[in-house]
């Protein structure tokens, strides 16, 4: 499904130049269930922006789904981004001013894909929040938060989920539920989930573990 | 789409609910103050064209060709004959003769100068309906000869009433000084300074007698609705006289009317250079806040001119809020003004370079609002240009790492 060929990204290039990561190459499958980690600074975030077409390598070739994505312009990875990416933030990242069910319809609204009101409610029973659709942000737990979070990045039915650091901010019971709900959907909707993290809790729940020391893979394992 | 960028937008406006309302409060003095000048302005104006028209010069006057418009009355050189008044007459009803000249009012110790207006005393009325605006005494038709109508205005400086004697010196059409004695038969109020401070009406036989004009007239007034009543005379009329409209013959009236507008204009404009200047100061402190939120917007695929037009729409909407919260401010601190009016007999009968005195009111202009409406939101949203702009060329990268 994903493909990192020689993927080399340097911040600063001429001048102090930062190799965030160097000549990296990696295949990520679907339905995988795949874990970075790594001290800070390592890359984790650049590797996973390069796979979010949110960032775009110095050098490399990458393939999503057999399409070439290293060539293409901004409005075009926008638009793989709107399709097929979903993205679970450390920070949760909601809209403030929108309720849960508002937040998870705007990342459908975004994607441009036709829906009915039940899909997204079938989202939010899915990840155990449907009593909590008519919530502010600011009137839930960050656990919960974390779950509409989760919602908005399903509802559109993605083939890939990136989540940065997603149970930083969560108590170990909080972390554990998350991290369930999340390896049931890449079980029951076949989406590949990629993480980054720090947390050895999302480690415990991958299906294969990517070390990042420096830019490189350090170490590529499955459990 | 549209609908719910639309829905995010009024959302967005409300979440630094105080820093809104200062910019939208900020936005709509400008806008209400707009809103009353131009009510004022347009019914002071409206009030002194009705003055200048019904109660002073008509909508159109006759001169002799070559006189100067400029002087306060035809020089005696450029009277014309009594004649004409009877070709103007027959095609326009509401038509009178006058005989105008300069005078020098002495009254016991007082001297004034002013200006003797003989008139045909019915028509005098049918055109300008006189005899409604007399204060005391009669109209010159029930008057005899030696009696004249004061302005009432100039009777007070006077000191004089009905029944007083004063003396007229001027100048005759020989160039002779001569003076005559008159009694105060009735004295008038216009509302128009320049008749009620200024005029002595008496009949027109008596001042082409003064004046050793007999048969001759220095100018004719008439009323009209016919827009080319002056073209037509001017065509029709060959020869010694020429007509001229009522804003010929009030550019100085115009051009303070067009300069206190210009003047208005500007002072308003500074205060709606306060409120832009507010609304992009909100919107981009807005776009600072709300970093992290753009760069999730844009990982979920909002495309920079969606996130354009949502920043420009919240300055769209602070503006729409600003400029109807302004529009009903200035109608609310309009409503006694168009009501009751401004008394200038508060302020001494101060001369507020308008043919206008004691009260005048202020109108309603729908225009004005529909302009002001349209007005407040495209300045707010070209206000919102940059800010908006800034917003949606930020690096999502960047602003998910704040």
């Amino acid at each position: 499904m994903i493909t990192f060929k020689k993927i080399t990204k340097t911040y600063n290039p001429g001048k102090v130049e930062v190799h965030a990561l160097k000549d990296v190459d990696i295949t990520i499958e679907t339905k995988e269930f795949l874990t970075i980690f790594g001290p800070s600074g390592s890359g984790k975030t650049t590797f996973l922006n390069i796979i979010g077409c949110l960032d775009v390598a110095t050098s490399g070739e990458y393939f999503f789904e057999g399409e070439k994505i290293s060539d293409l312009n901004s409005t075009k990875l926008s638009m793989i981004r709107r399709g097929k990416i979903g993205f679970i933030f450390q920070t949760y990242n909601l809209i403030p001013v929108l309720t849960t069910f508002e937040n998870v319809e705007l990342a459908m609204i975004l994607s441009r894909k036709t829906y009915k009101k039940e899909d997204i409610y079938r989202t939010l029973e899915d990840v155990g929040i449907a009593d909590l659709a008519d919530r502010l942000p600011r009137e839930m737990s960050g656990g919960q938060q974390q779950r509409v979070s989760i919602a908005r990045a399903l509802v559109k039915s993605p083939k890939l989920i990136l989540a940065d650091e997603p149970t930083a901010n969560l108590d170990s019971e909080n972390a554990t539920s998350i991290m369930k709900v999340m390896r049931s959907m890449n079980e029951k909707y076949d989406i590949t989930f990629v993480f980054s993290t720090h947390d050895p809790l999302v480690m415990n729940f991958a299906k294969r573990l990517v070390k990042l020391k420096d830019g490189r893979i350090e170490e590529d394992r499955l459990k | 789409m549209i609908g719910r960028i639309f829905s995010l937008a009024l959302k967005n406006v409300f979440r630094a609910r105080t820093r809104t309302l200062i910019t939208v409060f900020a936005y709509a003095i400008g806008i209400g103050m707009y809103i009353l000048l131009d009510g004022l302005l347009a019914g002071v104006y409206k009030d002194s064209v009705k003055n200048i028209v019904q109660k002073d010069i008509g909508n159109v006057k006759i001169f002799s060709r070559g006189c100067d418009i400029n002087r306060i009355v035809p020089d005696p050189g450029n009277y014309f004959g009594e004649n004409v008044y009877g070709q103007v007459s027959e095609r326009y009803k509401y038509s009178v003769p006058e005989l105008q000249f300069l005078t020098g009012i002495v009254s016991g110790e007082q001297q004034y100068a002013g200006v003797v207006r003989g008139v045909d005393s019915k028509s005098a009325n049918t055109v300008f309906n006189y005899k409604a605006d007399i204060k005391v005494g009669s109209w010159l038709d029930s008057l005899p000869d030696d009696e004249v109508v004061m302005g009432e205005l100039l009777a007070k400086i006077l000191g004089l009433n009905v029944g007083d004697n004063f003396t007229v010196v001027y100048r005759n059409r020989d160039g002779n000084y001569d003076a005559y004695d008159f009694t105060i038969g009735g004295l008038i109020y216009t509302g128009n300074p320049n008749v009620d401070r200024i005029d002595i009406f008496m009949k027109l036989k008596k001042a082409q007698q003064m004046m050793g004009a007999e048969g001759l007239l220095s100018d004719i007034a008439l009323r009209t609705n016919d827009k080319s009543a002056v073209e037509k005379l001017n065509r029709d009329l060959e020869g010694k006289v020429i007509a001229y409209s009522w804003e010929d013959l009030s550019q100085d009236f115009l051009n303070i009317n067009k300069t206190k507008k210009i003047s208005s204009m500007v002072l308003i404009m500074m205060v709606v250079v306060v409120a832009v200047i507010g609304i992009f100061n909100t919107i981009l402190l807005g776009m600072f806040e709300r970093q992290r939120e753009i760069g999730t917007l844009k990982a979920f695929g909002m495309e920079e001119r969606e996130i354009n037009l949502l920043f420009i729409t919240e300055g769209g909407i602070i503006g729409l809020l600003g400029s109807i919260i302004g529009i009903v401010t200035g109608i609310i601190l309009n409503i006694p003004f168009v009501t009751i009016g401004i008394n200038l007999k508060t302020f001494e009968n101060m001369d507020i370079g308008y043919p206008v005195e004691a009260v005048f009111k202020s109108t309603w202009n729908p225009g004005s609002m529909i302009f002001a409406l349209i007005f407040g939101v495209i300045v707010a949203i070209l206000a919102s240009y940059y800010p908006a702009k800034r917003a949606a060329k930020l690096n999502p990268v960047e602003t998910l790492r704040e």
